[in-house]
Order: C-alpha cells, then structure tokens, then sequence
C-alpha cells in the first residue's frame, strides 16, 4: 500500500497516532470497568451517561455514604497547555455555586490522568427527556423556566457562564425540581473552540441549535447574554416541540399558547444579544407576570393544528347530524301538511324518529367536543362549530319538534278522529286516546290487507277482498267473485263504480268514515279512493280493534263466518 | 448528570463484501466463514487482508533476526501457504482477531520452516500477492533501533498501518470529491491533540464560512471515525469487540 507520508512512519500524515486511535473509540473515555480502580474511595454503581464531557457514573462515596454522580471528563483533555491548572480553578469556582437549581459540586481532581467531578445525584430524568416523551403542557414550561432563570442568574451574579444550556444539561428530579447541570465545563473542556462538544460525534448539530449567534460567530466575546439566548431555544422547543430554525413561526402560531408568551420568548431569541432580556431574572419577572395578568382569549392559530383536527371533525359531524335532524323535523311538518291521514302521520312519525336517533347522535359528539374545550384543547373554530353542532338538536329540536306538534300534527290526528267520530248508527261517542287508536289499528289493518292483496293468488275467497282495497287486484276479480261481492250488501257500504276502475293512484286514500254502534265496540270502516271505495267490519276485541272475523291473521285465511254472511 | 448516549455505531451489513463499498463487512469473519474452503469471496478477502498488513509481520520477522531476504521470503511463503491452501486452523484460540491469528499462524509456519530446513521450498511456491519488500525494508531501516521486542514492534506496526490504510482511504474519497486542499487543512483536526488553527483562518484560507468549516470538520471526523472502525473491524470477527481492540492499539502505540 502507498505510504502517505514516507518520512514519518510513526505520524500517520503527521498526525498522532494516539489521538487518533482514541478518536475512534465508541466512547472516547475510559469504561466502566477500568474506573473503579482509579476512585477507591467509591463504588462504582453503575452508567449514568455519556457524552462530549465525559462518561457520568453513578457512585457512593464509601465514607460519607454519599450517593453521587461521578463525572470523568474524556481521556485527553489535559493535552491542552495549562489545563490542570485551569481545571482546578473553574472546578473550585463551580464548588462553589451553592443554589437550589444547581447541581452541586462536592469534589473534584485529578487522578492518575483522569480528571473527575463528584456531582449532586439527582434522582430524575433530563429535560430532553420530558420533551421527548411528548408535547409538553404551556404550564409545565412554565414551572421550569422560572427555575433555570433562578440557577442561571445565581450563576451570572458570581461570573460563572453556562455556555452550554440545552435540555440534556437540565434535570428534573421526581420532585419537580429543576436542577442545572454543567456549568462552565463547555468552556474549560474546549476553549479555544466555539462548540465544545466536538469531541462528542454526532452531536455537534444538535448543540450548534441551542448556542448564542455570537458563541458562532465570535467565541472569544461570549458574555452571560448567550444563556439567556440558550434559554430561550429551550424555552421554545418545550412549548412547541420544535427548535426555532431560520424564519421560526411565534409558539402560538404553532401552539395553543398565551400569545403574549411570544413576545418573551422571541426576545430571549434575539440575535442581537443588546436587544435579549440582559438579565436571567428578567425572563422569569416576564413569565411571572404573565401567570399573575389575566390572559387574553387563546390566539386563533394561522390554520389548525394537526393535533386538533380530530376535535374539529367531532365538532363538525356534531353539526351534520343537528342539521340532519332538523331536516327530518322539518320533513315531518310537510309531510303532515301536505297528505293529513294516517299515512302522512306514518311517515312523519318515522321522520321524528330519525331526527330523534340523528339528535342525540349529534348531542354526544357536541358533548365531547365541549368537553374537549373545558379540558382546554380545542381551537376556537372548533368552539364555534361545536357551538353550531349541539343548539341545533339541543334548543331548536325540541322547539320545532312541539311546535310541529301543537300545529301540525295533533291537527291532522285530530281530523282522523272526527271521521272515526261519525257515528251515525250508534250515538255513542268515545274518548280521543280510544279514537286515535283505533286510527291506528286501521290503518294498520289497511296495511295487512293491501300486502295480501298483492298477491292475486292468496284471493280465494270473497273475504279477502274486503281487505284487498288495492285497485288492480280488484279490478282482477273474476265476475263471479264480482257480482259476489255485490251482493254483500249486509256490510253496509258495497264497492263503488268498480266496473269503471282503471288506475286509481295508489297514494291517495284515506279513511272516509268509521260508524261504530251504540256500544262502540263494533263498527264499519270506509276507506275511499279517489273514485273506488272498499268498507269492512271491525270489531274491538281484549287485544284492540280487529277485522270483525277475528283477529288480523285470520284475514289470511277464508273464513266461513264471513262468507256465511257475517254476524 | 445524564446525558443521552451518542450515537450507535453504524450497523454493519455483514453481506456487502463485495460490493463497491469494502467497508461494509468484516472481512476476517468472511475468511473464517468460509472454514477454509474456496467460496469465492474468502480468498480474496484474505489475500486483501495480507496485501493491508504484510509489513508489521515483515518488521516482526526482521526484529525476531531474519536478513532482510530470509524475512522477505518467510513472509511471501507464509502468505501464499495460508492463501493456497486455506491453512486456518479450525481450533486456533487467536481465531477471533486477525492480528493476532497472524502473527501465531507466522511463528508456527516459521518453525515448521526451521525444522525442515526446507530453505528450498521457501519462496518456491508462486508468489501469490505482489509485495514491494524493497520498500518494506527500507521502511524497517527507519524503525527505532531500540530494545522493542518483536511483538511489540508488530503491534505498533499493526496499528499504525490501521491508520494509515485509514487516512489515506479518508483522503481518497476527499480528493475523489475534489476537495484535496480541504483535506490538508483539516486533518488536523482529527486527532484532537496537534495544535490546530482558529477555525477562523482555516476560514479564511479557504474561503468559506466559520460555520461551513466547523461542518465539515465535524463530517471529516464522523467519516474517520467511521472508516477507522470499520477497518478494524474488517480484522475481527465479532464487530461488537472494535473498543477493546482500539484500547488493545492505544496501548500498543504509547508503549
């Protein structure tokens, strides 16, 4: 193979072999097994984590029995002149730091070429974590920013900057408290590069996005003002889920947020770092007095979030099936008005079913839909729509539906009970409820007896006839079983002009009159077309009105008793 | 303070041998698959795996005393043995690192030379691989004349030509891209300890952004890393064991 560089066989392109090597290594820092030699003085229990400043364990600290993270920093940091002395300066700098929101330093050194921090163990997961597990809530956020404000500001105050904050360096303990880690170790680990975790593969873009314009552009001139700009890509990526990258959209142009949020947050973002918040506390005094105001109406987003399209769908069928609804009640009405008779109130009836099943339908899925805006996740065209959606079979159904009622339809039983009312034979009269089912019963028996007739087969006797009003069985009568019929005049009302029945309409029939004698419990019942007519005898049995005959499938079959000559 | 680990080492498809890509494979567990028969792609893959590191057995056989033609001769014989007849031994223990099979296969074969005194048959096969030993040895009259035992000469030799098999294999694909200069001016970078420029004047040189040199930087160092591994891995046969093998490397390149 060719030799890249003939005159220094042990510089591979003049390079150190040893750096080299190492850069290969899957972790670039010593393993888990190697360490515990180095550190006696703890056990070693197990990885916490790994990254551009080192590999994190989780260690107790034998005489103290003090739970820590134990954090050694990569192999090699130390090549870089004057790093030791560096080391211990920002390390006792960090010691320090005594806050809350920060995670402690409870030792640190060197030993033998390994240098070490002994940290606060905190007993919880990273903020990266929590944004990665889901779309965080606006007031989670906002328990966390005022925190890391806390932590940040402390710092600044005792001229320690961050330089590195992004949501891996934020923990969050079962407790809810917000704990800051890593402070200052970007700089001390990489210096003289403005991205200090180079060391680390793969995470250079990752961490490149959380960094101050100027941490880029100018890495000797960073001030405190970097972390506040780191804050508020944080900041931003919990409430919308998304790093502001190039022209970024405000959070609640992407989420359903306080839109005065944008302004903090866009500030803490300004490339300019003389127009970003100059103080940590001053984004928290921001958050504060936001949560203290009352908040204004949601902003209406540019266009609807894909998470509430669902909601907007519920909402919308919610709205069809109302309008469905009341198309029914609507339909009832003409129905009723235009055909008053028992077939009209039939199809009406049907119609007030349909509207009823279409009504509550369309109540629940309003209801989820509302209950989806109390639970605050719906958009505010959802609201409307919802809005839309429940009123129409909640307040405009009923209404319309006894309006309909009162005018329409109690009119049209009314009617048919007149008719049935037309006692000529008897003088007695009976109530309403009686009347309108013994509409009923006829018309159901109607209904029987045109089905029958449908089938010329099954007309073996006169007596079916009485039932058979459909004209062309009628008109298919032999002339014996005509002039048979005729001769029936013991019922009352024979048939009319039935020589000159052609196509009568089918739609047109109602029931001319019912005469009941003076008991009431039996009558005959006339049904007109517009030229024909058929009448039958009807009795009123335990079980409801029936043929006179007996009961409503004995019209099936010939009866002697009625081909006899009746009763 | 957990942080998220990086990112996994790129899965490596053990079939790709072959294809335009070498690096997708280990090469040394295709050898050993093939059990010693003729399969096709075995022998190839073995005679490559010589053609890469031939030199750190010749400075082996050199430090262990041979003449520089005795070594030369040791070495091409040993190869064409193994090649020809597929000589691996089934129960070999060193089985799982090609480097280290090497240089137990060698001694064993220069014993058995040694006993037979068969200085005849060395060197008597057909040569199967073109070895430019002439440079090989002018290569070894640079080596340091210090106690270095032979296999410590072997190994740090190993792990240099793992380097620069590597670095020249970087730079190839930088240069098939046109990008020689920026390959010059960046490799620096990538062994984390030379002295390196201010990404600024790198910058400037090149006539690129701050931003776009720290990319592509970082993109060097991501395909180094990449290239190296999976060289190294070409030698084992278990690609699971790149850490250990690359600390086993370290350690032979600071002694």
């Amino acid at each position: 193979m060719p030799d890249p560089t003939p005159a220094s066989d042990d510089r591979p392109a003049g390079l150190d072999p040893e750096g080299l090597l190492a850069a290969g290594l899957d972790d670039a820092s010593v393993g888990a097994a190697d360490i515990a030699e180095h550190f006696p003085q703890y056990e070693i229990q197990g990885l916490l984590g790994e990254g551009g400043m080192g590999v994190v364990y989780r260690a107790r600290h034998r005489d103290l029995d003090r739970v820590v993270a134990l954090k050694v920093l990569p192999p090699g940091v130390d090549r870089r002149p004057g790093f030791a002395e560096r080391f211990r300066r920002e390390a006792r700098a960090l010691a320090r730091l005594e806050h809350p929101n920060i995670v402690r330093v409870y030792d640190f050194g060197e030993t033998e070429g390994l240098y070490f921090l002994a940290l606060e163990h905190v007993d919880g997961v990273t903020l990266r974590d929590l944004i990665r597990d889901g779309e965080m809530e606006a007031r989670e956020a906002l328990s966390i920013v005022p925190q890391i404000c806390d932590a940040i500001q402390y710092a600044h105050d005792q001229g320690i900057v961050h330089r590195d904050i992004k949501p891996e360096n934020v923990l969050v303990s079962k407790g809810g408290t917000v704990k800051l880690a890593d402070f200052g170790l970007a700089k001390l680990i990489d210096p003289d590069a403005a991205d200090p975790t180079l060391t680390r593969q793969g995470q250079v873009m990752g961490t490149l996005h959380y960094m101050a314009p100027e941490q880029l552009e100018t890495p000797n001139d960073v001030d405190h003002r970097a972390d506040i700009y780191s804050l508020g890509v944080v900041f931003y990526e919990m409430l919308t889920g998304e790093l502001p990258l190039g022209r970024f959209d405000a959070p609640s142009q992407r989420v359903e947020v306080d839109v005065r949020l944008d302004a903090v947050v866009l500030r803490a973002l300004e490339k300019q770092r003389d127009r970003r918040y100059q103080r940590a506390e001053h984004v928290k005094t921001a958050v504060h007095d936001l949560e203290s105001a009352p908040a204004p109406v949601p902003a209406q987003r540019r266009g609807d979030a894909p998470r509430d399209s669902a909601f907007c769908s519920m909402a919308a069928w919610s709205l069809t099936f109302g309008l469905i609804a009341l198309v029914l009640l609507l339909a009832s009405w003409v129905v009723v008005l235009f055909d008053p008779t028992w077939q009209g109130i039939g199809i009406a009836g049907n119609c007030h079913l349909w509207a009823l099943v279409t009504a509550v339908i369309g109540l629940v899925l309003g209801g989820v839909a509302w209950l989806r805006i109390a639970l605050g996740r719906g958009a505010l065209t959802g609201v409307r729509i919802a809005a839309w959606g429940t009123l129409g079979p909640l307040v405009l159904g009923p209404l319309l539906s006894f309006v309909g009622h009162v005018y329409v339809l109690a009119p049209a039983h009314g009617d048919l009970f007149a008719r049935a009312q037309q006692v000529t034979q008897g003088q007695r009269h009976i109530s309403p409820p009686e009347g309108i089912q013994l509409v009923s019963e006829v018309s159901r028996l109607w209904r029987l007896g045109r089905d029958q007739a449908r089938h010329p087969a099954d007309l073996s006797g006169l007596e079916s006839v009485y039932s058979a009003a459909d004209a062309r069985s009628i008109r298919d009568l032999t002339d014996e079983q005509r002039e048979r019929l005729r001769q029936r005049r013991d019922l009352g009302v024979p048939l009319l002009d039935l020589s000159q029945l052609h196509e009568p309409p089918e739609s047109y029939r109602r029931i001319h009159r019912i005469t009941l004698d003076s008991r009431g419990d039996r009558g005959v019942v006339e049904i007109l077309a517009n030229n024909w007519g058929v009448s039958f005898p009807i009795v009123r049995t335990e079980h409801g009105w029936r043929f006179h005959v007996g009961t409503v499938s004995e019209v099936r079959i010939a009866d002697p008793a009625l081909r006899g000559g009746g009763r | 303070m957990s942080t998220p680990h990086g990112p996994q080492p790129r899965g490596r498809s053990r079939q790709r041998f072959g294809t335009t890509h070498r690096f997708g494979t280990t090469q040394w567990s295709v050898v050993l698959a093939a059990g010693g028969s003729d399969t096709g792609i075995a022998r190839p893959a073995l005679a490559t795996l010589c053609e890469v590191y031939w030199y750190p057995l010749y400075a082996y056989s050199r430090r262990r005393g041979s003449e520089a033609d005795e070594a030369a001769d040791l070495v091409q014989g040993f190869f064409t043995e193994l090649i020809e007849k597929s000589a691996i031994a089934a129960a070999d223990p060193e089985r799982g690192r090609f480097r280290g099979f090497l240089v137990t296969s060698f001694r064993r074969f220069v014993s058995r030379q040694q006993e037979h005194d068969s200085a005849a048959k060395r060197g008597g096969g057909v040569a199967v691989l073109s070895l430019d030993f002439a440079h090989g040895e002018q290569r070894y009259a640079r080596e340091p004349a210090d106690t270095s035992t032979p296999e410590r000469i072997y190994e740090r030799r190993w792990a240099l030509t793992i380097l620069e098999t590597v670095i020249v294999r970087l730079q190839d694909e930088v240069v098939r891209g046109g990008r020689a200069e920026l390959f010059d001016s960046l490799k620096c970078y990538l062994d984390g300890s030379t002295p390196v420029p201010a990404y600024a004047d790198v910058a400037e040189r090149l006539g690129m952004t701050v931003g776009a040199v720290k990319v592509s930087v970082h993109r060097l160092r991501r395909r180094y890393r990449d290239l190296l591994r999976a060289t190294v891995a070409d030698t084992l046969t278990d690609p699971a064991a790149v850490d250990e093998e690359l600390r086993h490397l370290l350690e032979a390149v600071r002694g």
